[in-house]
């Protein structure tokens, strides 16, 4: 009835099908963290960081001594003061509110400081529909998969795998990530998820919540993950419909996730690493 | 070309791809070299030799990105069973043949990435920042595709002749 030919392309298709429903039931209940994958971070990531080390040595080298010698240096000593100005900022505000919040609660004490690690990016994933990035640290340095990633502009994401040397990062603008936020004036409550174009959605944010475009946007620490006060970006868009319990509110993150080289791994828990 | 020769050259692209790409804004939605490699595999290698080859290129792909592990696997697998008919069908010394096929299995990869981020429970958002830059990405990958495909097949053959020597 079928020819040869009909019947090999049917084969064909069957498999591809067949592969399809393997990957579907993979992703439910196949953990991320195999040891072949972290066998291919192995044998990649550590060629990746010669390169990407070469290439910031080379760029680094033309911009400090071919380009521009002393205007360079300042702008960076200027980029790292304003960056430790933006986080200083950032604490003072939270420890305002939360005093005002807190003030029965005459034997607050100071927060330890974040106890975290440096790590160098030395790769981004190659794919336009996934947003990660790969870490010159991994699980010999203490990271461990779930280990909130951040810089002093504000939140990175999260690290999704970790194998001896390296990890990886799924950052926050990937649609997969999610963070418990606030609102940082009104105290607002949502969940930061990405979005489209580099930007994030603050979802289930109540109609009857105040938003207004630019609050900032900060981790609320309830997630377990994030410690409480981290910036996350600016409310950029607010859509009220006129249906339905909830506003769309869309946030522009504050860190440039193309221009990232160097992060933060806070290896401490939210609970020993609470902002004040 | 010497089996681990062209381990090394995988090696090269992914590194170039996911390091090269990322270090310079310019070249962020250029030519997907993976997708010219696995082509040229397909078109000019031994049958077995290209499926050992795209596996492996497979399996370092999927460790360094973030979706499924085994989807740049099955894409490449797949891609490289499909090409079969077409070697001995199509005139290969055809710019236009060649970019009918690279067009095939970028649209193919992208597919595959789309159910790929299903299976993931993502929530799939079509910007117009990646369509965008999928858009670039595939016109550059046509226009030099065929080029960089005979550049690799033409290093191939010269140094198979040079080891004959």
């Amino acid at each position: 009835m079928f020819s040869k030919k009909m019947m090999v392309i049917a084969g064909v298709l069957g498999f591809v099908v067949v592969n399809i429903i393997v990957l579907f039931i993979s992703a439910r209940y196949v953990s991320s963290s195999s040891a072949s994958r972290h066998m291919g971070m192995g044998i990649v990531s550590p060629l990746q960081k010669a390169v990407t080390v070469s290439i910031l040595s080379l760029r680094s080298m033309w911009t400090h001594y071919f380009f521009l010698v002393s205007t360079e240096k300042e702008n960076d000593s200027l980029k790292i003061k304003l960056a430790k100005n933006i986080y200083d900022d950032n604490q003072c505000k939270e420890t305002e509110l939360s005093n005002d919040r807190l003030r029965k609660l005459l034997d607050f004490k100071n927060a330890s400081k974040l106890h975290s690690l440096s790590a160098g990016v030395i790769g981004k994933d190659p794919s336009q529909w996934y947003k990660t990035l790969i870490i010159d640290k991994g699980v010999s340095e203490g990271i461990t998969k779930g280990l909130p990633v951040v810089v002093p502009e504000g939140v990175v994401g999260q690290v999704i795998d970790a194998s001896d040397h390296y990890a990886k990062v799924l950052l926050i603008i990937d649609s997969n990530s999610a963070v418990d936020a606030l609102v940082q004036q009104t105290r607002a409550h949502g969940i930061i998820k990405g979005h489209s174009e580099g930007r994030c959605l603050l979802n289930y944010v109540s109609r009857k919540e105040t938003v207004n475009i630019g609050d900032a946007v900060v981790s609320s620490g309830l997630d377990g993950v994030f410690a409480k006060g981290l910036l996350i970006g600016k409310v950029t868009d607010i859509i009220r419909n006129k249906s339905g319990i909830f506003q769309d509110i869309e946030v522009s993150p504050f860190v440039d996730f193309d221009k990232i080289e160097e992060v933060l791994v806070v290896l401490s828990p939210p609970a020993q690493s609470r902002y004040r | 070309m010497n089996p681990m020769v062209r381990i090394g050259l995988i090696l090269f692209l992914v590194i170039f791809q996911t390091t090269i790409y990322y270090a310079i804004p310019a070249l962020n939605h250029f030519v997907d070299l993976l997708i010219i490699f696995v082509i040229y595999a397909g078109l000019y290698l031994p049958f077995l030799e290209s499926i050992v080859l795209v596996l492996v290129l497979g399996a370092l792909m999927d460790s360094i990105t973030g979706g499924l592990f085994g989807l740049y696997l099955s894409i490449y697998f797949w891609i490289i069973v499909g090409l079969r008919p077409f070697v001995m069908l199509l005139n290969l010394k055809n710019a236009h043949t060649l970019r009918l096929l690279l067009a095939i299995a970028i649209g193919f990869e992208n597919l595959m990435l789309f159910i790929g981020s299903v299976a993931l429970k993502q929530e799939i958002v079509f910007s117009s920042e990646s369509i965008l830059g999928m858009v670039y990405q595939l016109l550059w990958t046509l226009a030099l595709g065929p080029f960089l495909i005979r550049l690799l097949n033409a290093v191939d053959r010269q140094l198979v002749h040079e080891q004959s020597k």
